[in-house]
């Protein structure tokens, strides 16, 4: 893989060109022609773009759980806060940390413990509430990392870090870095496919979640619609036939090649190859998002909600089927878990909506051998806080915010079944063993496709810059 | 005899009286040599006479400290010669200051006598100081630039680079480290303190001080006390040349934890993960096991054979950027044979192989035994039986082979078990029933079925 290899950074800046000039004009000639020809838009093995190092994983869907699920009351059971309910935080705990404006001017801080029950399950005996009944069927196929910490205490920062490696907003995704470095193993379809449920609320999403940021933008996720046309007109105008469009679309192609020729901006190029992906997609994408012929078992597999287009569950059908075509990653966004209040209530219709699609969609692809190379990733951009925001009842409570631990778990190629990693305090607060932090789950993720985080780089404003930016450590525990 | 040994320890303390004696009578040689004054020559003659006499009881003392049989004979040679040399030349300077030979010694031949006694003094004094406070005694605090110049480099260790299953416990990992640490004075022919390591059944037996190995409390074992005693202490081991290093220590004392298992490979151990970063420190032994892509040995591929590909109806990928192996997915509906024919010029270099959901014939499967590299091979959803597989039980090297969706039947099973690295076999949608996977699994043959809802 070569980082950089992009015509982005063979344009001229000025700097570069005072320095040319500076050398003489026969530089400036020079420098044009040892610049290296783009090697975008090959399909085939001469394609540039390859793994640091042989990956267990080729393919990722990320089912982000947008809001911030509650791990209290999902994963990390902890009876000391139900013997303590209702007692104060101790400050000893909370160690000064700072809340969001939204419970930092409580009088008190009662703790609350889940109203949920949890149980152990499976021959590696995870801890599941009973909220998800299904997933805790599945719990030996997941890897636990129930230490995960982030910096941000409010949404958009903490989505926009967990997505980009940066709270600022600007720079590419995970699945445009995934694209940018591996390339492509389906021509006619986009690397990098999102899916979001549809008629949810809650915490916005923004499409720069899935940008490409300073990548080249064919890079950046395509968003597949919720409902039935997942991509709009596909179909060709009356009377324009398919010849017609190709024939258009390489007139098109001159025209643009002599406007490049003319002003050596690379977006043109990325746009042309944008119009050809589209022209191929008119093909492809019917055809992938045709989910009419899934057997019966398969839709009771996802859950009852499968055959509605739009929802978590149909998009997790569909996120097996673009798998199935070697979409690099397709990213999952399921919002309205951010629960502040009257949370044992709203937990359950999250829970409702995601247990059994994503349990059938990890059940789904063991069976067809996807796991052997697909990594399925679940949770939120942060945690939820120990004591109850707001007034806590014998029946209802609501938590804060919490950044300093959650819980977030993982299932298929290259990490170890059945196991939990890092574990928090009795209260469930601070994190006891093994911190990790996002930018260590993002070189995690980018070590099991094959890439190291330090080396794929993209040079940009006069620095290079990383997914990863200057930090992350590969977590070698949850590597089988 | 005890009086003798008690004598004998004497020595390091008598030493010091020739010493001074030595450098009065030669610093009187030099005074009468420059200064004009006049001394009575038998004042420096008595001085000599000293010299002798304390020069020899302390050579003898020496000789009764080394009976004891404490010291190492290659260690002390050098320190009882030069002694021995000393005597002899303070008894020549004493003998020419006797009053008959006083002309027969010129003036010159007094200053190179005189200036062979310094040195042989020194020398022998920093080869007895060896003994007592060990070699690196006097450039411990030295600073770095002298150290560097003086200190001996560390040996390592020869790396083990073979697999777990053929390193033994005491032969491969305790025994060099014995070796490198205490074998030198603890052998056949010195053994100090009655403590012989140089076997492993000698080892057991201990020393003076009883038996070194303490199983039942592996910390109060009397080697693991002694390795670990502060650095000047006058009983650690080894007492002279660096000491144990961590790992080194860290290694010894779960040897001794598993003292019963010393005969034993590593592969049936459980080696705690701390051990396993100092053996690895150690003899780089590498406890991860070997991938599948590092155990396979085979050039790079050149871009001129991949060209040639480059127009096919696979998906063709290279796994890394080493250019080995490659990821080969078919990408239409339909396979002719003469395109599967083009894969020929880099057969070796497959490792994932993809043809599923398309309709195959016998022909192609001969085709496929020649992938002798193979390690993943799909073939779901296509028409095959396991007449086909059975063509195919030759790729030794396949680990991962996917069948759903086709028409393979419980038959499978047993060929199955002839592929020699096979482990997992994706088998749902097959007329393979849920009960036969089962029992299969249950068999633990390294092979694991895997079916579906």
């Amino acid at each position: 893989m070569n980082c950089n290899d992009h015509k982005h950074n063979y344009k001229f800046s000025r700097r570069d060109f005072l320095t040319k000039t500076s050398l003489g004009l026969g530089a400036l000639t020079l420098g044009s022609l040892i610049s290296p020809t783009n090697s975008y838009g090959n399909f085939n093995v001469l394609n540039n773009k390859m793994p640091h190092f042989p990956a267990k994983v080729k393919r990722v869907i990320y089912l982000l759980q947008s809001g911030a699920p509650s791990q209290l009351d999902l994963f990390d059971y902890k009876p000391l806060l139900n013997k303590l309910n209702g007692t104060e935080l101790p400050d000893s705990v909370r160690g000064g940390q700072r809340l969001t404006g939204m419970s930092s001017g409580q009088s008190s801080f009662p703790l609350a413990g889940s109203i949920f029950n949890f149980k152990q399950h499976g021959s590696s005996g995870a801890w599941m509430s009973d909220l998800m009944p299904f997933t805790s069927k599945i719990v030996d196929e997941l890897c636990f990392i129930k230490s995960m910490y982030t910096e941000a205490i409010n949404h958009d920062p903490a989505v926009t870090f967990l997505q980009t490696g940066s709270e600022l907003p600007g720079r590419p995704s995970i699945g445009s870095w995934v694209s940018y470095g591996l390339g492509t193993d389906n021509k006619n379809l986009p690397e990098f496919v999102v899916l979001v449920t549809k008629d949810k609320y809650g915490q916005p999403l923004y499409s720069r979640l899935w940008g490409n940021g300073f990548l080249p933008s064919q890079h950046q996720g395509v968003q597949f619609r919720s409902g039935k046309d997942p991509v709009l007109y596909l179909e060709n105008p009356p009377g324009v036939t398919a010849d017609l469009r190709k024939e258009q679309l390489e007139y098109l192609k001159k025209l643009e090649n002599i406007n490049h020729a003319d002003i050596g901006d690379p977006e043109i190029l990325s746009r042309m190859s944008q119009y050809e992906m589209a022209f191929r997609m008119q093909s492809s994408v019917p055809e992938v998002m045709d989910v009419s012929k899934e057997p019966k078992y398969i839709y009771d597999l996802y859950g009852p909600e499968s055959k509605t287009p739009g929802t978590f569950a149909a998009n997790c059908l569909l996120a097996r089927k673009l798998i199935e075509k070697d979409v690099k990653f397709v990213q999952l966004y399921h919002q309205g878990w951010d629960q502040h209040g009257d949370l044992p209530n709203a937990i359950k219709v999250q829970c409702k909506d995601t247990d059994q699609p994503t349990a059938g969609l990890i059940t789904d692809l063991k069976q067809r051998g996807l796991l052997e190379d697909t990594l399925v990733i679940w949770g939120g951009e942060f945690g939820r806080g120990s004591y109850s925001q707001g007034t806590l009842t014998a029946d209802n409570y609501g938590r804060d915010h919490h950044p300093k631990c959650f819980t977030i778990f993982m299932a298929g190629a290259g990490i170890k079944k059945g196991i939990t990693i890092g574990s928090t305090d009795d209260f469930g607060y601070n994190i006891k063993e093994r911190p990790v932090h996002v930018h260590d789950f993002q070189a995690t993720l980018m070590h099991l496709l094959g890439i190291d985080h330090e080396r794929l780089t993209f040079k940009h404003q006069g620095r290079r810059y990383r997914l990863t930016d200057v930090h992350g450590n590969v977590v070698n525990e949850v590597l089988s | 005899m005890e009086i003798f040994s008690f004598l004998g320890r004497l020595h390091p303390l008598f030493v010091h009286l020739p010493i001074g004696f030595i450098i009065l009578s030669i610093l009187l040689e030099v005074y009468i040599s420059i200064s004009r004054i006049k001394i009575n020559p038998k004042i420096i003659s008595f001085s000599w006479f000293l010299s002798f006499i304390s020069t020899l009881s302390s050579a003898l003392f020496g000789w009764l400290l080394y009976s004891d049989g404490l010291y190492i004979e290659e260690k002390i040679n050098l320190h009882r010669i030069t002694g021995f040399i000393l005597v002899f030349l303070v008894f020549i300077a004493w003998f020419f200051r006797q009053s008959y030979f006083r002309n027969a010694f010129n003036k010159n031949l007094r200053g190179i006598l005189s200036f062979f006694i310094v040195l042989n003094l020194f020398v022998t004094g920093h080869f007895g100081g060896n003994i007592t406070h060990g070699q690196n005694y006097l450039i411990d605090y030295a600073p770095e630039e002298i150290k560097k110049i003086f200190l001996e480099k560390e040996t390592l260790y020869d790396e083990i680079l073979v697999d777990l299953d053929s390193i033994k416990l005491y032969n491969d990992i305790v025994e060099p480290i014995l070796l490198k640490k205490c074998v030198s004075c603890h052998n056949n022919n010195i053994s100090q303190g009655d403590l012989n390591f140089s076997s492993f059944s000698l080892l057991t037996k201990g020393g003076i001080s009883g038996s070194s190995i303490d199983k039942m409390n592996p910390r109060r074992s009397l080697i693991f006390k002694r390795i670990t005693l502060p650095e000047n202490n006058l009983k650690v081991m080894p007492p002279d040349g660096p000491k144990m290093s961590f790992d080194e220590i860290n290694t010894i004392l779960w040897w001794i934890k598993n003292f019963d298992k010393s005969e034993q490979e590593l592969s049936l151990l459980e080696i705690p993960l701390d051990i396993q970063y100092s053996l690895n420190n150690i003899f780089n032994i590498d406890f991860q096991e070997k991938k599948w892509f590092d155990k396979i040995d085979i050039s790079n591929l050149d871009d001129s054979s991949i060209s040639k590909l480059s127009d096919s109806i696979f998906n063709i990928k290279f796994i890394s950027d080493k250019k080995k192996f490659l990821s080969i997915k078919l990408l239409e509906k339909d396979l002719k044979l003469d395109e599967f024919d083009k894969l020929q010029i880099v057969k070796n270099h497959i490792a994932y192989l993809d043809i599923s959901g398309v309709n195959v014939s016998d022909n192609l499967f001969e085709k496929i035994i020649e992938f002798k590299n193979l390690i993943r091979l799909n073939l779901n959803n296509n028409n095959i039986t396991q007449k086909e597989i059975k063509i195919i039980q030759g790729l030794d090297n396949l680990q991962v082979l996917n069948l759903y969706g086709t028409n393979v039947s419980s038959e499978i099973l047993n060929i199955l078990k002839q592929f020699k690295s096979l482990k997992r076999v994706y088998v749902w949608n097959t007329k393979i029933s849920d009960r036969q996977i089962e029992n299969f699994n249950k068999e633990n043959n390294g092979i694991k079925l895997i079916g579906g809802i």
